[in-house]
């Protein structure tokens, strides 16, 4: 078996039992969507204040769920233990993909939730699906790279915001632009750009991440 | 003779970025004469050789120069005080810390350190289920379960159990792949009665093939090293 998707999967099988990562990211989804379609209740948002919404939410939901993945393991102490076992490409690997499986569920929940409470009807159904799919890709690997480069620092905090805002904010931008097309806002090539855009973001931070993972953790 | 033993001064370091203290150079006393023990090939096995090894964290020297070379049936003890760097010296030979300068170059490792935790939400068949994944190798060995005393309790979270049951599934995780060299740090501490003698069979069979190296403050774990290592404060 691969070392990758076997990190994968104890990711997966410490998760059903703890649950953490999953409720948290459920709880702050579930109740940011039921908020903005409370408060916007009888009204119809512009397309751009629904895709901005959306992007935050999902940004937030990347935000307090996936560096976890990572952090528990420099918590609990089980780190050294898990370097033993697998070389930190594969370590990266794994957990990346267990945060990209995490981030898409949620985006799934959230994305039929938004669409349903908020009252700005989706346009470009299609896109709407591939953009949350891809923004899930996106946000899973930025998440992964900047928790994987902070881990082992004692003031990882610090480290994760300057290193997410530069990270995030990019993602943000073509996220809001993605979505405003999806909600009938703005040309469909724009869109398709911005999904373009997205993608080549989380192929080249899904890249990067085990090289980075490696040399920092090597060093450690 | 089979140790190859050098223990460098530490203090002759022309570097002008070494003002800091330097340990005292490393010290190796072969205790007993030591025989060379063969490997079922009839050849002394080469298994682990650190060749002017040395760690600092930032201008401070933990350890330098640090020379020695194991076979097959040689048991190092690394001795000292707190903090002089013993737990290092085996990060940096296990591979989890890089030597800030030297090398070292070993066959097959294990390793198990009281600072090391396990999966409170895996149980100790899912442990080595996992680490026979991520170490590709073909066979588990679920029977070490029983070499260690766990196999009553392998589908109890890890969780559960107690320090030294803890202590022993680490045990069993560092013997998995049937190390050339097993690297224990302070390996009878939190280990009760039944434990130590546990220790003591997994000593005493790794040594039958392989190498130990034992970072250790218990007087008692240096009967079973024919090597000694001192690292202290000069």
């Amino acid at each position: 078996m691969n070392p990758s998707w076997a990190v994968f999967r104890k990711e997966l099988r410490t998760e059903s039992r703890a649950r953490n990562g999953f409720f948290t990211a459920g709880m702050f989804s579930v109740l940011a969507v039921v908020a903005i379609g409370l408060s916007s209740f009888g009204q119809r948002p512009s397309e751009s204040l629904a895709a901005g919404m959306l992007s935050v939410t999902l940004l937030f939901s990347a935000v307090v769920a996936l560096p976890r993945t990572f952090l528990v393991e420099e918590e609990q102490g089980t780190f050294s233990l898990l370097r033993l076992m697998a070389s930190p490409e594969a370590i990266f690997t794994g957990k990346a993909l267990y945060n990209f499986f995490q981030m898409m569920l949620t985006s799934v929940v959230l994305g039929v939730l938004f669409s349903g409470l908020v009252g700005r009807p989706v346009e470009v159904a299609w896109l709407y699906g591939l953009g949350l799919g891809v923004q899930a890709a996106s946000l899973s690997s930025a998440m992964s790279l900047c928790s994987a480069m902070v881990m082992g620092a004692s003031n990882r905090w610090i480290l994760a915001g300057a290193m997410a805002g530069a990270l995030l904010l990019p993602q943000i931008a073509l996220g809001v632009g993605l979505f405003r097309v999806c909600f009938g806002e703005g040309s469909l090539v724009g869109g398709i750009q911005c999904l373009v855009g997205l993608a080549g973001y989380a192929v080249a931070l899904g890249g990067l991440g085990p090289v980075l993972a490696g040399a920092v953790w090597r060093s450690e | 003779m089979v140790i190859n033993l050098f223990g460098g001064t530490g203090w002759d370091d022309p570097s002008p970025h070494t003002q800091t203290q330097i340990t005292r150079p490393t010290l190796l006393t072969p205790r007993t004469p030591v025989q060379p023990r063969h490997h079922r090939s009839g050849h002394t096995l080469d298994v682990i050789e650190a060749k002017n090894l040395g760690r600092r964290f930032g201008w401070r020297w933990i350890f330098r120069h640090f020379e020695f070379e194991l076979k097959a049936g040689d048991c190092l003890a690394v001795l000292g005080s707190n903090g002089s760097g013993k737990s290092t010296l085996l990060r940096v030979l296990a591979g989890l810390l890089e030597p800030s300068e030297g090398s070292v170059l070993r066959s097959t490792w294990g390793y198990s350190a009281l600072d090391l935790s396990v999966y409170p939400t895996l149980s100790a068949r899912e442990h080595l289920q996992f680490a026979s994944e991520t170490r590709c190798l073909p066979d588990p060995r679920m029977e070490i379960l029983d070499e260690v005393g766990l196999s009553s309790a392998q589908d109890q979270l890890a969780g559960q159990y107690s320090t030294g049951m803890r202590a022993r599934l680490k045990l069993a995780l560092a013997i998995q792949s049937r190390p050339a060299v097993l690297m224990l740090d302070e390996p009878s501490a939190s280990l009760d009665e039944r434990g130590q003698e546990i220790l003591g069979r997994v000593l005493q069979a790794q040594l039958e093939t392989g190498a130990v190296i034992l970072a250790t403050n218990d007087p008692a774990d240096r009967r079973w090293a024919n090597l000694e290592v001192r690292l202290d404060e000069p």
